[in-house]
């Protein structure tokens, strides 16, 4: 700290003060930045670091240039019912607040506009990143923010900049905390601002499932759990993790049985060398559902399960548990079928899906053999070119399945489980739909498997041959169009981890959930819930409000610290209560003048018995040799001042 | 207990002395008497007629020096200051005829009016406390003490000293206009008093105390200080160019003196504060609008904090 001052000597220019605020915010956007616009805005940097003002005719090239890198960059997404999509628009934004900031920045000359830009950019950069890292620069970003506009408002060294930023930044951390947590949330399920629903409808398992007409499914990277096997990790292809099994379909919701039958769980005798062993560490869900690999055969942990291999416990699950469970992979499940359960699993709307009942009265027609049939409304899908898309058209709701097999061909897995399922049940045999995750093997290391909301699935599974048989419905489709992706995220696979480890690495991946929850995904939901906290909890408004105190109370001790070790020479130091105490009794020191005047003035003007004060102060901190026991003298000096000052 | 802002009693009667000349000077009067005790020239950039020679004249006569006035024209040649060889036909040799430069206390009227080379001749003899004529070299009176005028609103026939030249000077001050009251009394007296103590110091003392001067210390803290208002003069905020390092050594030898006038064997900033802007005010020029003492002096408050 000593040398920063010595290494900055200087106080920067507003102009290059702006460059320092552009330079930290425009850093992350480089990463959204497309090839065009980079190239662009190299060439603006270019002239920029020339440092000459070009000729107005060169200005408008550069301008066109923009233009030009705008469309490239935006080619093909790029069309008005494009923009409804917030991503894109923010992103449009940005380039042409880029191409605005670097016109204006070339002619060197500062305006109100080139002034806020960092503060637009900023915020528009939020859009794009919901990732810890960024969380953690952009705390910092809005902490050199701050600095930077110090620097242009106070006209000091470096050091008191610093430090007058720092204490500015911990009194406003509280507003800002406030200010996170009740800032109205854009809530995109009302469409506020034209834009299509694009958060809500997360990947993931919730135990129904909904056939959406619009929305994207956009694939969520959080970690549901983590799969260790015993052993190597058995084919990609016949990993299913079941979750719940949905026997009714409501309109467009397909739901579990209300009332479940008390049939017996099915019976499961499997050799132990057609076993697969494995321990899962299951994050928070809120939701009563373990997963299971299919068949499931056991779990270590007290859940419960029925005729569907559902496995379920009692409570939410809202923290992190660890269980082991054994499975066999296999795909069909022998097991009887009481009549009420074939009923409820025959049944469909006879009203709805007109062009579906007849494609399958020909079935029907054709042959009596249920392998058959299914082999028949396979070919079916097939002969539709399907297409298995995140971003499907729009349905017509009324006829979903109708819409999905014969008009828009695109969808998602569940639109292919539903429709799936619901020409099996037209064709008289028996079905179910299956949801849980599927992983695609991204994500593992040996025998280390990650299984992520993305990796959310439904399937179908259909009871023939006195079994309930799994029906991979998605491998129906044609084309696959920006489908699953392939993540490279490389997580650490640590074998044979010791139990502390274990519980570390629990806690650090809690950590990271939790602001993963209140933090990065905190949205108008997250809100509505704290609201509805708020209203039926007092004891919860007393425990919010306590936090928020004590979390005031850390941040004053901090900034109380700060100043506290700030304050050097320790002559200044114990003269600063007095400084205090003089300043309440109508004394105030003017911040320009020095405290010898400061001193005399009191002296003169108000006859206050200061001067020892003064020359005690003065000999401590500018003599040479100051004598040992003068700061002694000075303590003492400034206790009968302040006793006189009170009397 | 004494203030630290007052003057030795020791100097209390020469100011005195000196103000009863030049009326409510003593700011004026102090800083000459720095200037002097801080082994440095003095320049006075002023109108003629507010009191420049009287200054000069009673400052020489309270200290007891010897005093000498060369008035610069534009044809004055360097040995009309320094002096020259002529040839004795009594004695057949050349000898050397001193110029006026050889006194203790010299008084260069209006040195913008001379020549470069003559201006030239005089700030090198002042910078180097000696002259070489045809090899001979003569070493100047101990001490020394150069003031020099000159006027800042003529131009014509001027030659404007450059500021290299200007920087040899360790501070400038600018008299200005006496007071209401001062011109008052100057009006109404009958005729000039003449100056009626006997210099209080001999010789040896004065150059006891100068080098005194240089024993004041000056912390780190005050250091610090100094170096903040070095670095405001450089930033190029306000400032066309910075002080040099020889004009940042005339800022420390001005608050040595300043505080040694004060007895005090340490610099405060407030002796900083104080001669901050004489030193600078032939040193820097703002980039818009005139230089004043008025104006470097609320810069430099106003930017830099004594006692941080």
């Amino acid at each position: 700290m000593q040398s920063l001052p010595h290494w900055l000597p200087t106080k920067p220019t507003p102009l290059q003060l702006l460059d320092i605020a552009y330079i930290v915010v425009i850093l992350p956007i480089f990463l959204i930045l497309k090839t065009p616009m980079l190239f662009f805005v190299a060439i603006a940097l270019f002239l920029i670091i020339k440092g000459d003002i070009p000729s107005t005719k060169r200005v408008l090239m550069l301008m066109l240039l923009g233009g030009v890198a705008v469309f490239l960059s935006l080619y093909g997404s790029f069309s008005f019912s494009g923009l409804s999509r917030l991503r894109l628009f923010v992103e449009l934004l940005i380039y042409l607040l880029l191409i605005a900031v670097a016109l204006q920045r070339l002619t060197r000359t500062i305006n109100f506009y080139l002034k806020l830009s960092p503060a637009l950019l900023m915020a528009l950069s939020l859009f794009f990143f919901h990732s810890i890292g960024m969380l953690i620069y952009v705390i910092l970003e809005v902490y050199l923010l701050l600095l930077v506009l110090m620097w242009a408002i106070m006209r000091t060294e470096i050091r008191a900049v610093l430090r007058v930023a720092t204490l500015f930044y911990l009194i406003s951390l509280p507003m800002m905390v406030l200010f996170f947590i009740f800032f109205p949330r854009i809530s995109f399920e009302h469409a506020t601002y034209g834009f299509k629903g694009e958060i809500v409808k997360h990947s993931g398992h919730d135990g129904v499932m909904h056939i959406d007409n619009e929305g994207l499914l956009v694939p969520s990277n959080r970690i549901v759990m983590e799969v260790g096997f015993e052993g190597a990790i058995p084919p990609m292809h016949q990993l299913y993790f079941r979750g719940s099994v949905l026997y009714i379909q409501k309109e467009n919701t397909w739901i579990p049985l209300q009332i479940k039958p008390k049939s017996s769980v099915p019976q499961k005798y499997y050799a132990d060398h057609t076993l697969t062993h494995y321990k899962v560490t299951l994050y928070p869900t809120n939701k009563k559902w373990l997963y299971l690999l299919d068949i499931p055969y056991e779990t270590t942990t007290k859940a419960k399960t029925d005729y569907d291999l559902e496995f379920k416990v009692d409570k939410n699950i809202d923290e992190p548990i660890l269980y082991k469970a054994t499975s066999h992979i296999g795909e069909s499940i022998e097991t009887s079928l009481s009549a009420y359960l074939l009923h409820i699993a025959l049944a469909f709307d006879p009203m709805r899906n007109p062009k579906s009942i007849a494609a399958i009265r020909k079935i029907n027609a054709s042959t009596d053999i249920p392998k058959e049939r299914l082999v028949a409304i396979s070919n079916l899908f097939r002969s539709q070119y399907l297409t298995y898309t995140l971003k499907p058209d729009a349905f017509d709701l009324k006829n979903a399945t109708d819409s999905f097999l014969f008009d828009t061909k695109k969808g998602y897995c569940t639109h292919f489980a539903s429709a799936f399922a619901t020409l099996c049940r037209m064709a008289g045999i028996p079905s179910r739909i299956v949801t849980g995750y599927r992983p695609n093997g991204g994500d593992s290391i040996q025998n280390y498997l990650i299984v992520r909301q993305k990796d959310a699935h439904a399937w179908v599974e259909v009871y023939i041959d006195s079994a309930w048989q799994r029906v991979e419905t998605t491998s129906l489709a044609s084309v696959i169009q920006d489908g699953i992706e392939t993540t490279n995220q490389t997580e650490q696979n640590a074998e044979n981890q010791q139990n502390e480890w274990d519980k570390l690495s629990l806690y650090l991946h809690y950590i990271k959930y939790q602001v993963d929850t209140w933090i990065l995904e905190y949205s108008v939901l997250s809100q509505k819930k704290l609201y509805s906290y708020f209203k039926s909890d007092t004891f919860f408004v007393l425990k919010f409000i306590g936090f928020f105190l004590l979390f005031v109370v850390l941040l004053f001790v901090a900034w109380w610290i700060f100043r506290r070790m700030q304050c050097r020479p320790k002559e200044l130091c114990v003269l600063s209560p007095l400084f205090d105490l003089l300043a309440k009794k109508g004394y105030p020191k003017d911040p320009s003048e020095s405290l010898n005047h400061y001193f005399e003035r009191l002296c003169h003007e108000h006859q206050l018995p200061l001067e020892t004060i003064n020359l005690l102060y003065h000999q401590i901190r500018y003599q040479k040799i100051a004598q040992p026991n003068t700061l002694l003298q000075l303590k003492a000096e400034i206790k009968k001042a302040t006793q006189h000052l009170l009397s | 207990m004494k203030l630290m802002n007052t003057l030795d009693t020791k100097f209390t009667p020469l100011i005195t002395a000196i103000a009863s000349q030049l009326y409510g000077k003593e700011e004026s009067i102090t800083l000459t008497l720095a200037a002097f005790f801080a082994k440095g020239h003095l320049l006075v950039e002023d109108i003629p007629g507010v009191g420049k020679t009287t200054l000069a004249r009673a400052l020489a006569s309270v200290l007891g020096l010897e005093f000498g006035r060369i008035q610069f024209t534009s044809d004055l040649l360097p040995s009309d200051i320094l002096g020259v060889n002529y040839f004795d036909q009594k004695k057949s040799d050349f000898v050397f005829k001193k110029g006026p430069i050889f006194t203790q206390f010299l008084l260069a009227d209006e040195i913008n009016r001379s020549m470069p080379k003559t201006q030239s001749a005089l700030l090198e003899a002042m910078e180097e406390g000696r002259i070489s004529i045809d090899r001979e070299v003569y070493t100047l009176q101990e001490p020394f003490f150069v003031m020099g005028t000159q006027n800042p609103y003529e131009e014509v026939g001027t030659f404007r000293l450059p500021d290299s030249q200007l920087d040899r000077f360790i501070c400038a001050l600018r008299i200005g206009y006496p007071e209401y009251e001062a011109e008052r009394a100057i009006l109404s007296r009958q005729k000039p008093k003449s100056i009626d103590i006997s210099p209080p110091f001999t010789t040896q003392e004065l150059l006891a105390m100068q080098s005194e001067v240089t024993q004041v210390h000056l912390s780190d803290a005050l250091l610090d200080y100094l170096q903040s208002i070095i670095a405001l003069s450089r930033n190029g905020a306000y400032f066309v160019h910075g002080l040099s390092t020889r004009g940042a050594l005339a800022l420390a030898s001005m608050s040595r003196a300043w505080a040694y006038l004060h007895s005090r064997n340490y610099a405060i900033p407030d002796d900083v504060t104080t001669v901050a802007p004489y030193v600078c005010l032939h040193r820097l020029k703002f980039t818009e609008g005139k230089t004043t003492i008025e104006r470097l002096r609320n810069v430099i408050s106003e930017n830099t904090h004594p006692d941080a």
